[in-house]
C-alpha cells in the first residue's frame, strides 16, 4: 500500500465504520457494535503513525487527489476544487491525536455507554465525527476544510442531543449548532473573500500567491479575511463571543465531551490559525483582535470556572479557558505553542474527562462534586490519573501543562504581537484555573465523603442503587492510564530555550518549533520582516515562568485549605464579595443578554413576519384566490346543469341572436 | 313571382323550427329523437330546394348522406333509450344528470 | 297560379301542421304515424323540386325503413302512461316559443320578396338565370337519378366510402350498447 491509497484509507475507515454501525449493524450485538467502531478508529491510527513517522517526519507531503470536486469558470479561467488530502507535519500532529485519542475514548465508550440500548447510533455518529474531524484536518483546501468543518458541527449537534428524549439536551444540542453556524458564516465569508483575492482555495496555492507585495495592497481585505476567521474559530473553538455552546454541550454522554469538546473539534479553529498563519500575520489588526479574544476568553471562563458545582461543567469553562490559551498563543504569533497545547491539551483535558466520566458512570450519573469526596479510596487508578491530569493542566513543573502554557505566556509577553497586558490576564487566568482544578480535585477525590445513597436516579439501572462505589473495569481505565502518561510526557516537545540551555540540549529551537517549521515558517519570516525579532530573553523567560509557578503554587495551596473541609469552605468569600459571586454564579448573565439583546427581537421580528408576511399576505394570497376562483366557478358550473334540454334552449337562444344580428 | 324552391326553403324553416321546439319541450327521451327526425326532414328539404336554386347536383348528394347519418342516429339513439330504460326506469330526459358539472 | 306551385303550397302547409301535431302527441305510436305522413308529404315536395332520386329515397329509407325501427322501439319499450305525460310548458319556454316566432315573422317578411335568393346571389352562388349552361340540364326529367349517380360515385366517392363505415359502426354499436348487462357479466365470468 503506497502512501496516497494509506492517506484516503485513513480518511475513509470510519466512514465505511458509521455506514457499517448506521445502517447494517443496527440489531447486531453490542461487542460487535463496539468493535467495528473502534477499530475503524484504530486502524486508521496505525496507518497515521505509519505516514507521520514515516513520510512526514522525513519532510516530504503526502498527497492524495480522489476527484474532482468542483470545477466553475471563474476570471476567463477555472476554479478547480478537488477533493484532496494533505498530510504534512500539522495535520500530522492533528491525525495522530483524533485517530489515537479517539481509538482510546471509542473504547472507553464502549464500557461507559453499556447500559445503554441501542449504542449503533452513538458510535455510528461518532465515527462520523471522526471522519467529519479527519477530513477537516486533512483536506487540501478550504472546501474540503469547511465540509468536515459542517460535519463536525453535525455530528456535536447529534452527540450533544443524543438522549434526545431529554428536552434541555436536545436544545443544548440546537445551542450548539446554532452558534456553531454563525461561526461557520465567518468561514464561509472568507473562503468567498479568499476565492476573489487569490483565485484559489488550496491552502499551498494561496500561500504561493501571497507575495508581500500581494499583502501590502489589499491590507484591509486581509484583515477582513482575518478577523472572518477569527468569527469562525470563535465558533467552532467555543471563544467570547460565541461561546456559551460549549458549556451546554456537557448534556451529551462523557465520551463525547472527551473527544469532541476537549480533545479536538473545538481545536479545529486553532488548526485553522496555524494553517493560514502565513495570511494572518500580515495583518497586526487581526492578530491583535484574536490575541485580545484568546486572553479575554482564558480569564473570563476561568472566573466562571471558579463557582460551578457540576463536575463536567467545571470541566467545561475550564476547556474554554485553555481553547483561550491557545487562542491567545495564535494571536501572539506563537502558532506552534498553540498546537503544543493543543496537544497537551487534548491529553489532559480528554485524561480528565474521562476521569470524570468514570466517576460519574461510578456514581450512577451523580455529576455534582458537593455530593462526593474522598472517591480516591475507591478508585485509585480514576483518582490518581485525575490527579496526574490536574497538575499537568495547572503547570506543575514538570508536567506537559506547564511547559506549554508557559511558552504561550511568555510569548504573550514578548512575541511579535505580545504585550505584559496579555501575559497578566494569561497569567490570572492560569491562577484562576490552578484554583477551580485544585478545588474540583480536592472536593471530589479527598476529604470526607458526602456521598449519599438512594437518591440516585441513572438512567434504567435501578439494580444498581446500593451497590458500593468501586473502580471501573479495565476497558475504561486503560486509556486513563496511557492518557495520564501521555499527560507527563507530552509537554517535552515544547521546553523552553532557557530549560533547554541548562538541561545542555544544544538545539536552536525546541522539538515542536522544529517539527512545525515548514509550517509556520512563512510566517516567521513575514513576522521578522515586519517586526524584527520577538524581544524575549532568558532573564524574562525564567522570572515569568517563576512568576506563574509561584502563583499557581499559592492559588492551589489556597484552594486546598479552603475546602479542606469540605465544599462549604468557599461560603465566608462567597458572602464577602456578594453580587459578583451571584452574577459569576450566573455565569456573567451572558446568557440572559443573548436572550435579551438577540433572541426576544428575532423573536418578535419572527413573530410581526409571521403575523403580517405569512398570515396576511400569503395565507391571504393562497386563501382567498381560490375563494374567487371557487365563487366564479361555482356560477358556471350551475350552468352546466347536466339537463340536456336547457343547453339545447341556451343554444337555441343564441340561434335567434345570430338571426337577428345577420338579417337585420 | 314566388319560386318553388323560395318557398321550399320557408317551408324548411318553419319546420325547422317546429322540430326545435319539439325536442326543446318535451322531456320525452322518445318524443325528442322523433323531433329530430323532424330537423332533419327540414335540413333536407332546405338542401334539396336549395339544390334546386342554384342549378346545380349537389344539394341532393348531401340529401343522401344526412339520410344515411340520420339511419346511423336512430340505430344508436334507439340502442341507447333501451339501455337507459333498462338501467334508470325512465326516459325523461331530466333524470339523466349525470353531466352536471 | 300553376298547379304544381298550389300542390307545392299545400303540401308545405299541412307538412308543418302536421309537424306540429307530432310533438304534441301523447302516445308514441300515433306520433310516429303522423310522422310518417309528413315524410310522405316531404317526398312529394322533392318531385315537385324535380328530385325525383331524394323523393324516392325519402320514401323507401325514410319512411320505410328508419321509421320502422322506431316504432319497433316504441313498441319493444312498450311504455306505461305515467311514462308519456307532457309535463307542464314554463315561463321560460313560452318565451323561447314566442322568440322563435318573432323569428319567423321577421323572416318570413323578408323572404316576401326572397331574400334568402337574394341572400344566396350575395354569398356569390349562381342562380338559375345566370348559369344557362347548367339551366335544365341536370334537372332534366329523366336525367335525374342519373346526375346524382354521377355526382355520389365520382365526386363524392370517398364520403360514400366513409358514410358506409359509419353505418357499420353504428349498427355495432347499436347492438353492443343495447346488450342486455347480464350478458356481459356472464360473458366476463
Amino acid at each position: 500500500m503506497n502512501y496516497q491509497t494509506m492517506l484516503a484509507a485513513v480518511l475513509l475507515i470510519p466512514l465505511l465504520g458509521s455506514v457499517l454501525n448506521g445502517f447494517f449493524l443496527r440489531s447486531a450485538p453490542r461487542l460487535v457494535t463496539v468493535t467495528v467502531a473502534t477499530l475503524a478508529i484504530a486502524i486508521p491510527f496505525v496507518l497515521s503513525c505509519l505516514l507521520v513517522f514515516g513520510p512526514v517526519s522525513a519532510g516530504e507531503v503526502v498527497r492524495t487527489d480522489l476527484f474532482t470536486w468542483i470545477s466553475v469558470p471563474f476570471n476567463e479561467g477555472r476554479l478547480e476544487v478537488p477533493f484532496s488530502l494533505t498530510v504534512d507535519r500539522l495535520s500530522g500532529i492533528l491525525l495522530l491525536i483524533i485517530t489515537g485519542v479517539g481509538s482510546l475514548i471509542h473504547l472507553y465508550a464502549g464500557e461507559y455507554m453499556s447500559h445503554e440500548k441501542g449504542v449503533y447510533r452513538f458510535f455510528a455518529y461518532l465515527n462520523l465525527f471522526v471522519f467529519s474531524m479527519l477530513s477537516l484536518v486533512l483536506g487540501s483546501n478550504m472546501v474540503v476544510t469547511f465540509l468536515g468543518w459542517e460535519g463536525v458541527g453535525v455530528c456535536s449537534y447529534l452527540l450533544i442531543g443524543y438522549w434526545y428524549s431529554d428536552e434541555a439536551n436536545a436544545r443544548a444540542g440546537m445551542k450548539a449548532f446554532v452558534a456553531n453556524r454563525v461561526g461557520d458564516l465567518g468561514f464561509l465569508l472568507a473562503m468567498f473573500m479568499s476565492v476573489k483575492l487569490f483565485g484559489t482555495l488550496d491552502y499551498a496555492q494561496i500561500a504561493e500567491a501571497l507575495t508581500n507585495e500581494l499583502a501590502a495592497n489589499n491590507g484591509p481585505m486581509l484583515t477582513a479575511i482575518g478577523l472572518c476567521l477569527l468569527l469562525g474559530v470563535t465558533g467552532k473553538s467555543a471563544q467570547l463571543p460565541l461561546y456559551i455552546w460549549l458549556p451546554d454541550a456537557m448534556a451529551g454522554p462523557t465520551p463525547v465531551s472527551a473527544l469532541i469538546h476537549a480533545a479536538t473539534m473545538v481545536t479545529s479553529g486553532i488548526y485553522l490559525m496555524t494553517r493560514m498563519s502565513f495570511l494572518l500575520v500580515h495583518s497586526p489588526e487581526a492578530m491583535t483582535t484574536i490575541a485580545v479574544i484568546g486572553a479575554a476568553t482564558a480569564l473570563f471562563a476561568a472566573t466562571i470556572g471558579l463557582v460551578q458545582n457540576d463536575i463536567k461543567k467545571v470541566l467545561a469553562y475550564s476547556t474554554v479557558s485553555q481553547l483561550g490559551f491557545m487562542v491567545l498563543g495564535c494571536g501572539v504569533g506563537a502558532f506552534q505553542f498553540g498546537v503544543a497545547h493543543l496537544m497537551t491539551h487534548a491529553f489532559f483535558k480528554a485524561l480528565l474527562f474521562l476521569g470524570a466520566g468514570s466517576v460519574i458512570h461510578a456514581m450512577h450519573h451523580e455529576q455534582d462534586i458537593r455530593k462526593m469526596g474522598g472517591l480516591i479510596k475507591k478508585m485509585p487508578i480514576t483518582g490518581w490519573t485525575f490527579v496526574i491530569g490536574t497538575l499537568a493542566i495547572i503547570g506543575f513543573p514538570g508536567l506537559s501543562g506547564f511547559f506549554s502554557k508557559d511558552e504561550i505566556l511568555y510569548y504573550a509577553w514578548s512575541g511579535t504581537f505580545g504585550h505584559p497586558l496579555l501575559w497578566a490576564t494569561g497569567a490570572l487566568a492560569a491562577a484562576c484555573t490552578s484554583f477551580y482544578m485544585v478545588r474540583l480535585t480536592y472536593l471530589v477525590f479527598f476529604g470526607e465523603s458526602r456521598v449519599e445513597h438512594g437518591h440516585h436516579h441513572g438512567h434504567g439501572h435501578d439494580d444498581h442503587h446500593h451497590h458500593e462505589i468501586h473502580e471501573n473495569p479495565l476497558a475504561m481505565t486503560l486509556p486513563l492510564m496511557i492518557l495520564a502518561v501521555l499527560s507527563v510526557i507530552g509537554g517535552y516537545v515544547s521546553m523552553p530555550h532557557a530549560i533547554m540551555h541548562v538541561l545542555g540540549i544544544h538545539a536552536s529551537e525546541n522539538l515542536i518549533t522544529q517539527w512545525l517549521s515548514p509550517v509556520i515558517s512563512a510566517a516567521k519570516q513575514t513576522m521578522t520582516a515586519v517586526h524584527g525579532d520577538a524581544h524575549g530573553s532568558a532573564a524574562l523567560e525564567w522570572g515569568l515562568m517563576g512568576t506563574s509557578t509561584l502563583i499557581m503554587l499559592v492559588m492551589s495551596g489556597f484552594a486546598i485549605s479552603l475546602y479542606k473541609s469540605g465544599p462549604k469552605g468557599g461560603e465566608s468569600i462567597a458572602q464577602a464579595v456578594g453580587g459578583l459571586y451571584r452574577l459569576i454564579l450566573d455565569k456573567w448573565r451572558i446568557d440572559e443578554l443573548y436572550q435579551a439583546v438577540i433572541i426576544e427581537p428575532l423573536k418578535k421580528a419572527g413573530d410581526v413576519f409571521f403575523k403580517v408576511g405569512d398570515r396576511a399576505i400569503i395565507e391571504g394570497i393562497i386563501n382567498e384566490g381560490p375563494r374567487g376562483i371557487y365563487l366564479v366557478t361555482s356560477v358556471l358550473s350551475d350552468v352546466q346543469s347536466g339537463l340536456v334540454r336547457n343547453y339545447l334552449k341556451v343554444l337555441f337562444i343564441g340561434i335567434v341572436a345570430l338571426c337577428i344580428w345577420i338579417f337585420i | 313571382m314566388l319560386m318553388l324552391p323560395e318557398l321550399g326553403l320557408y317551408f324548411s324553416f318553419l319546420m325547422f323550427l317546429v322540430g326545435l321546439a319539439g325536442v326543446m319541450f318535451r322531456k320525452n327521451i322518445l318524443f325528442m329523437m322523433l323531433s329530430v327526425e323532424i330537423l332533419l326532414n327540414a335540413a333536407n328539404l332546405a338542401f334539396v330546394s336549395a339544390s334546386r336554386l342554384t342549378n346545380t347536383i349537389d344539394g341532393q348528394v348531401v340529401m343522401f348522406f344526412v339520410m344515411a347519418v340520420a339511419a346511423c342516429e336512430a340505430a344508436v339513439g334507439l340502442a341507447m333509450i333501451i339501455s337507459l330504460y333498462r338501467t334508470k326506469a325512465s326516459i325523461e330526459a331530466d333524470d339523466l344528470k349525470a353531466l352536471r358539472g | 297560379m300553376d298547379l304544381s306551385l298550389l300542390s307545392f303550397i299545400v303540401m308545405g302547409v299541412a307538412a308543418v301542421l302536421l309537424s306540429a301535431v307530432m310533438i304534441t302527441r301523447r302516445w308514441p305510436v300515433s306520433a310516429a304515424m303522423v310522422l310518417i305522413g309528413v315524410m310522405t308529404l316531404l317526398a312529394g315536395m322533392f318531385g315537385l323540386l324535380d328530385a325525383h332520386f331524394a323523393a324516392a329515397a325519402q320514401i323507401i329509407v325514410y319512411a320505410g325503413a328508419i321509421m320502422v325501427v322506431f316504432v319497433f322501439v316504441i313498441m319493444l319499450l312498450n311504455l306505461p302512461p305515467e311514462e308519456l305525460r307532457y309535463g307542464g310548458v314554463t315561463v321560460g319556454e313560452m318565451i323561447l316559443s314566442a322568440l322563435g316566432v318573432v323569428v319567423a315573422l321577421l323572416l318570413g317578411t323578408k323572404v316576401g320578396r326572397g331574400f334568402l335568393t337574394t341572400g344566396i346571389e350575395q354569398l356569390g352562388l349562381q342562380k338559375p338565370e345566370s348559369a344557362p349552361h347548367l339551366h335544365r340540364s341536370v334537372f332534366a326529367e329523366s336525367e335525374n337519378v342519373k346526375n346524382v349517380a354521377a355526382s355520389l360515385f365520382v365526386d363524392y366517392l370517398w364520403a360514400f366510402e366513409l358514410i358506409s363505415f359509419l353505418i357499420l359502426a353504428a349498427a355495432i354499436g347499436a347492438v353492443v350498447i343495447s346488450k342486455k348487462k347480464g350478458a356481459e357479466h356472464a360473458n366476463a365470468a
